[in-house]
């Protein structure tokens, strides 16, 4: 069912660690919440889940009021599943029995099939009398989100839930546990720190940062239009080229003019957002810049240049252009969405 | 290893060979009227003994891990005070003020209550009271770090799942088996005792064993016997080992919140675990006082001192040489893991604790004396039996377990990996043991130190048998008091047993059992209560 | 870890105990030169008479004669076992036990020498020592009847097997069966009258029995007093010590007289050890024990009465009257303790 965070607050100790934050995931939807650690997106989750109060704001889940000051519905009422960082499975229990805690007030045969069915629907039929402890990490994982979706929840909240495993493993077990919460067409909400995570999964994301909602968009918006520099730093890799804005609304840069910008930035020094993939290589450009550094990514190399000013670049270049350090590469600027920001704070 | 168990396998190896040997001529009897009550005394006593001290243990510890309430830590500290406390002392206590004769049922008599008696303390059911209130603090130990363990997220989901009874499905199971941990000790320590239950007069195996001893003088019977408590005690480790193989946890993230109580709710818990400590330790302790101070002129005499230094230094030294020891063999098995004599040879040495201390004692002497005796033109006369060392073997036969058990516990948690990530940073050697070992595994050594040195001040037929001639101590003290029915004058150095207790109980809470961090439960020592044994109740 | 620092507990442990080892190396080479020396040897006494009772006596002895004694206590059992472990390295000179039946197993396992002593055997009477004079009865312990003066009268009252009638159901207290006071006294009752008729009487008194037997004779005699039952068994010098500590004439001692048997008495009792080192010493400081100078303090500490009837009892004891004792020989305790032990168990008595 559809979420509803509309200025929710949440303070530990009386400091704020989550504060103004409004998002709304549709039902059915998969959202993610990006951040570094300590920015208040697991404080977030609980605040959902019903294990912190609320300081200012509301909690709406099918648009019923879960939380808000003062007020602050059992976690077991909620209706909410949760699958934790540490998945929290119950070493005593088999895999079914683990499946069916959450039902023990079912009737007998009603528990036993929907514990069949979540077994088939997360691949476990082999592991129904199978103690936690005798699975892989990756089964584990689907006992745990199995546990989570068998009493139906209304919306399914996932706290970094990968964060034990190892890469290769997280992105193929992302994939299935997207499929298996589709099948279910429940509405989840999942907190990582890891981008590739959250833009393989989430329908929407939002980046959380110093416990503020930073940005609640899709994933092309969050990378291609940060609507605040931090989102813009903590989504993907780039420079920031310093820029001076014209009455226009015309950019110019070191490596020429850009724009013009859709909107005035405020402010006429800016620093103009340059990722990798907006630098392209071409020993035809009048440009050049200095190779200081490579990294060999098969496909692709990515090149540290620096321009004659100092100014640092970087660039994805088929990987067949093999340059050395030292030597200049040609390069030519092609932005399709100019990001721009007023110049507050010393470049990253 | 084989050395570890040695003085333990000499013992065992007499009951075995006992079992061997042809059948005594009281077997008969033994075995047509002695036995049947026996068994059914020893296993309803062992069951009642069992539950109370489950309950007692892992419902104190589940209300001070759980909650907070005012007085919580200082209380969490005197739940333990029991485990200072010899069971024939709080038996002696609760019969005096509970029996017939006792202050509180003449009181009844007086406010016109009638001559029936209102109820019988001195029965399996009494024993099995005091039993329970004496040894609940294993369990309580060993359950309340299980608890603290549990993770919050173990909780958090119990709660999305509308699971409301969270100590019944989370905290019981999760803790399952540690509290199995601590009711084998339980059993274990309700099979060796004989002061408990001699004085509320209740037939088991140990006063089956003494009276075949002692009264049909036949020392194969006794031993007989004692085999068949052999055989009980490894069938309740196997049990034990069973249940402790069932899914440990490993719980990772923050660990249990505790949940304040306000109001009506903590005054009940405050009150009511203050209450409970009043009446099982202060109480008793107020009446040991008391006796203290009426016969202090009697009993106080300048040898008192000497006794106390002899009793601290039997303690400290026994609990030097078995955590050492213990250490030695950690050390063995670490390096061999895996290897089946070892591991047997470790079981082994921890059986000597499901056995009677005189006959641990027994079963030391004869062979070392034989030994003697045989070397008796080479050695001097008493090396071995008028010397320390064998005082300190017989501890070493009882107590092993009590240091054995943890530290090797802790040791192997110390990973390989953990030595090889230090040698790579170039500590080896003693700096390896010292820098990177002895941090790791201190917390278990100083707990297996304190809790050795509450056993042996405690222990009292051992050193009675096996100490140089002379060589008198509080504990034996007690027993020349008591051997003729002076009670009260043995309250002075009961009192003194008890307070030198407390040091070492002391010390177990701030070197780990009770700090409030959270890790893997700590293996808490195989403890040893009082050996009774010779206390002469009968 | 603050407060126990292992890194240093186990070295100086290990210390502590090599400083054990010295020191008690070096007690024994000290008195290993005092016995090279002129000085008269050790008497070294295994003891199961409380040391209170019997380190006075040994105090005095060595101030008189500069004879010195040390004395290692323990129960019987283990004394027994490990003299027997010892043989004839044994350290031991002389053994002392508060039973009877201690003192006839010793016999019994050969560890105990035949010593025929005409001052021993002058002083105490054929009935309180072994046959073979390989043990001497040193002060006699009566085990007699308690009653409530009010509720019993001394007149309801005769002997021990009395108690066994119906008269006294549920009015009688006694101590539990594993003391060996009470199975010597079943063992004298079993040579008194055979094992069948004995058999009857403890029947007898377990049907009787107010409450579940006590763990000593002063809880026999307060519960007594509480008004639980009206009589027990109890030995003298209990009612004595209860006498001391609060005077209360409500309980009295009765006597069972010549006509039923007489008054079932114990000793404590020493012998010298087969492979004593210093076999005359100890038989010189058994027969001071047992001579009158001896006498009235060995009794007299525990309020028991001298085994040489030529000493008069303490005031204490005297006052409870005179009593006539059964007089067959107290060694049948220890030869017939077992059957008396297997009696108790057939009987229901715990």
């Amino acid at each position: 069912m559809q979420l509803e965070l509309d200025g929710v607050a949440v303070h530990y100790g009386g400091r704020p660690v989550v504060s103004d934050v409004t998002l709304t995931l549709p039902d059915g939807d998969f959202g993610c919440l990006l951040g570094p650690s300590g920015s208040g997106k697991t404080s977030l989750l609980r605040a959902i889940a019903g294990f912190v109060d609320i300081a200012a704001g509301s909690i709406r889940v099918g648009g019923e009021t879960l939380s808000r000051p003062g007020y602050s519905r059992e976690p077991a009422q909620r209706g909410i599943g949760m699958v934790f960082q540490d998945l929290a499975l119950l070493p005593h229990l088999s895999v079914a029995d683990n499946i069916a805690f959450g039902l023990n007030r079912w009737p007998r045969a009603q528990r036993r099939e929907r514990v069949a069915q979540m077994l088939a629907l997360t691949g476990l039929q082999a592991h129904a009398d199978h103690h936690p402890d005798a699975l892989s990490g990756g089964q584990q994982q689907r006992v745990a989100l199995a546990r989570a979706l068998a009493p139906q929840p209304r919306l399914l909240l996932l706290d970094e839930p990968f964060s034990s495993l190892d890469t290769a493993l997280r992105l193929s077990l992302a994939e299935q546990i997207r499929a298996i919460v589709a099948e279910t067409a429940t509405t989840a909400l999942l907190v990582t720190h890891d981008q590739q995570e959250a833009f393989a999964l989430g329908r929407h994301v939002g980046v959380v940062d110093q416990g503020t909602l930073r940005q609640w968009a899709s994933p092309y918006d969050i990378y291609h239009r940060p609507r605040a520099r931090s989102v813009a730093e903590f989504i993907g890799d780039g420079v920031w080229l310093p820029g001076r804005v014209d009455a226009e609304g015309r950019v110019h840069t070191e490596l020429g003019m850009l724009g013009p910008l859709a909107q005035a930035p405020g402010s006429a020094e800016v620093d103009v957002l340059i990722r990798p993939d907006d630098i392209l290589h071409d020993d035809a450009s009048p440009l050049s810049a200095t190779i200081c550094a490579k990294a060999f990514r098969g496909a692709q190399i990515l090149y540290r240049l620096e321009l004659p000013s100092g100014q640092a670049l970087k660039t994805l270049v088929p990987s067949h252009h093999n340059h050395a350090l030292g030597q200049p590469l040609g390069i030519r600027l092609e932005m399709e969405h100019v990001i721009v920001f007023p110049r507050s704070a010393p470049p990253a | 290893m084989a050395l570890l168990a040695l003085p333990t396998l000499l013992p065992l190896a007499a009951c075995l060979a006992a079992l061997g040997a042809p059948w005594s001529e009281h077997w008969g009897h033994l075995f047509g009227v002695v036995l049947p009550g026996v068994a059914g005394n020893t296993a309803l006593l062992m069951l009642l003994v069992v539950l109370q001290a489950g309950l007692l243990g892992s419902g104190w510890a589940w209300l001070t891990a759980r909650y907070d309430f005012p007085g919580r830590g200082l209380l969490h500290a005197a739940l333990l005070l029991p485990l200072a406390l010899p069971g024939y002392v709080l038996g002696f206590v609760a019969i005096h003020l509970l029996d017939y004769a006792g202050p509180v049922q003449s009181a009844w008599r007086e406010a016109g209550g009638g001559p029936q008696p209102l109820w019988q303390i001195r029965s399996l059911y009494g024993a099995a009271l005091i039993l329970g209130l004496t040894l609940y603090p294993y369990v309580y130990l060993m359950a309340y770090n299980a608890y603290r363990s549990i993770g919050r997220n173990t909780l958090d989901m119990a709660a999305t799942l509308g699971q409301t009874a969270v100590f019944r499905r989370i905290a019981l199971p999760l803790a399952a088996p540690w509290i199995a941990g601590g009711l084998l000790l339980v059993a274990m320590e309700v099979l060796a005792d004989f002061g408990t239950v001699a004085l509320f007069n209740v037939q088991t195996f140990t006063t089956a064993i003494y009276k075949s001893w002692f009264g049909l003088f036949a020392l194969d019977a006794a031993l007989q016997l004692a085999s068949v408590l052999v055989l009980l005690a490894l069938a309740l480790m196997a049990v034990q080992r069973a249940v402790q193989r069932r899914g440990r946890m490993v719980q990772r993230g923050p660990g249990l919140p505790r949940r304040r109580l306000r109001g009506g709710a903590a005054l009940a818990a405050s009150g009511g675990a203050a209450g409970f400590v009043l009446l099982v330790v202060g109480l008793p302790l107020g009446l040991l006082l008391r006796w203290s101070l009426a016969h202090l002129s009697v009993e106080l005499d300048p040898r008192y001192l000497e006794w106390l230094g002899r009793s601290l230094l039997l303690a400290g030294s026994a609990a030097a040489l078995l955590t050492a020891s213990a250490l030695l063999a950690a050390y063995l098995e670490r390096r061999q893991p895996g290897r089946r004599t070892l591991q047997l040879g470790a079981r082994a040495a921890t059986l000597g604790y499901a056995l009677p201390g005189t006959l641990l004692a027994v079963g030391l002497y004869a062979p070392l004396a034989a030994l003697e005796n045989a070397l008796a033109d080479w050695v001097a006369p008493g090396w071995v039996t008028q010397s320390l060392v064998l005082l300190l073997l017989g501890y070493w036969a009882r107590f092993m377990a009590v240091a054995h058990t943890p530290i090797s516990q802790q040791l192997a948690r110390v990973t390989p990996s953990i030595d090889e990530a230090a040698r790579t940073l170039g500590v080896r050697g003693w700096r390896l043991l010292h820098r990177v070992h002895r941090p790791l595994i201190s917390g278990a050594l100083a707990s297996a130190a304190a809790l050795l040195v509450i056993d042996v001040i405690k222990e009292m037929p051992i050193t009675l048998m096996l100490r140089p001639s002379g060589f008198d101590t509080l504990a034996t003290r007690i027993f020349e008091l008591t051997a003729e029915g002076e009670y009260e004058r043995a309250a002075l150095p009961a009192l003194t047993i008890v307070l030198a207790g407390l040091v070492p109980v002391a010390l177990l809470l701030r070197s780990g059992h009770g700090r409030e961090d959270r890790a893997e439960p700590t293996p808490v020592p195989l403890a040893g209560r009082p050996g009774t044994e010779a206390l002469h109740a009968a | 870890m603050p407060a126990l620092r292992p890194g240093l507990l186990l070295p100086s442990g290990l210390l502590l105990l090599a400083a054990l080892l010295l020191a008690a190396c070096g007690d024994r080479d000290a008195a290993g030169e005092e016995q090279a020396a002129a000085t008269p040897p050790t008497v070294v006494v295994y003891s199961a008479r409380n040391e209170q009772l019997i380190g006075p006596m040994l105090q005095r002895y060595t101030e008189l004669t500069g004879t010195p004694t040390e004395l290692v206590t323990a129960s019987a059992g283990p004394l027994l076992e490990r003299l027997k472990a010892e043989g004839e390295n044994t350290p031991a000179d002389l053994l002392v036990t508060v039973d009877a039946g201690n003192l006839w197993q010793a016999a019994e396992a050969g560890l105990l020498q035949p010593l025929n002593s005409q001052a021993l055997n002058a002083a105490i009477p054929e009935y309180l020592r072994d046959p073979q004079g390989r043990w001497y009865g040193l002060s006699v312990r009566a085990r007699t009847l308690v009653h409530h003066t009010q509720r019993a009268p001394a007149a309801s009252l005769s002997g021990y097997a009395a108690l066994a009638e119906p008269a006294w159901a549920g009015r009688l207290c006694l101590r539990t069966s594993r003391k060996v006071y009470n199975q010597s006294l079943v063992a004298m009752l079993i040579a008194e009258r055979g094992e069948g008729p004995t058999e009857s009487i403890v029947r007898g008194w377990v049907e009787n029995l107010a409450a579940p037997p006590f763990p000593n004779d002063t809880a026999v005699m307060e519960a007594i007093q509480a008004g639980l039952c009206d009589v027990g068994i109890v030995n003298s010098y209990y009612f004595g010590r209860l006498q001391r500590d609060a005077q209360d004439a409500t309980l009295a001692l009765h006597w069972p007289s010549e006509a039923v048997g007489g008054v079932h008495v114990n000793v404590s009792g020493a012998g010298v050890v087969k492979h004593a080192d210093q076999a005359v010493a100890a038989r010189n400081l058994l027969e001071w024990l047992a001579s009158p100078q001896a006498q009235r303090k060995f009794a007299g500490d525990n309020l028991e009465y001298p085994a040489n009837p030529a000493v008069e009892a303490v005031p204490q004891v005297a006052a409870w009257g005179a009593y006539t004792p059964n007089l067959i020989n107290v060694s049948e305790a220890g030869r017939l303790q077992a059957d008396a032990v297997k009696l108790m168990d057939r009987a229901g008595y715990r």
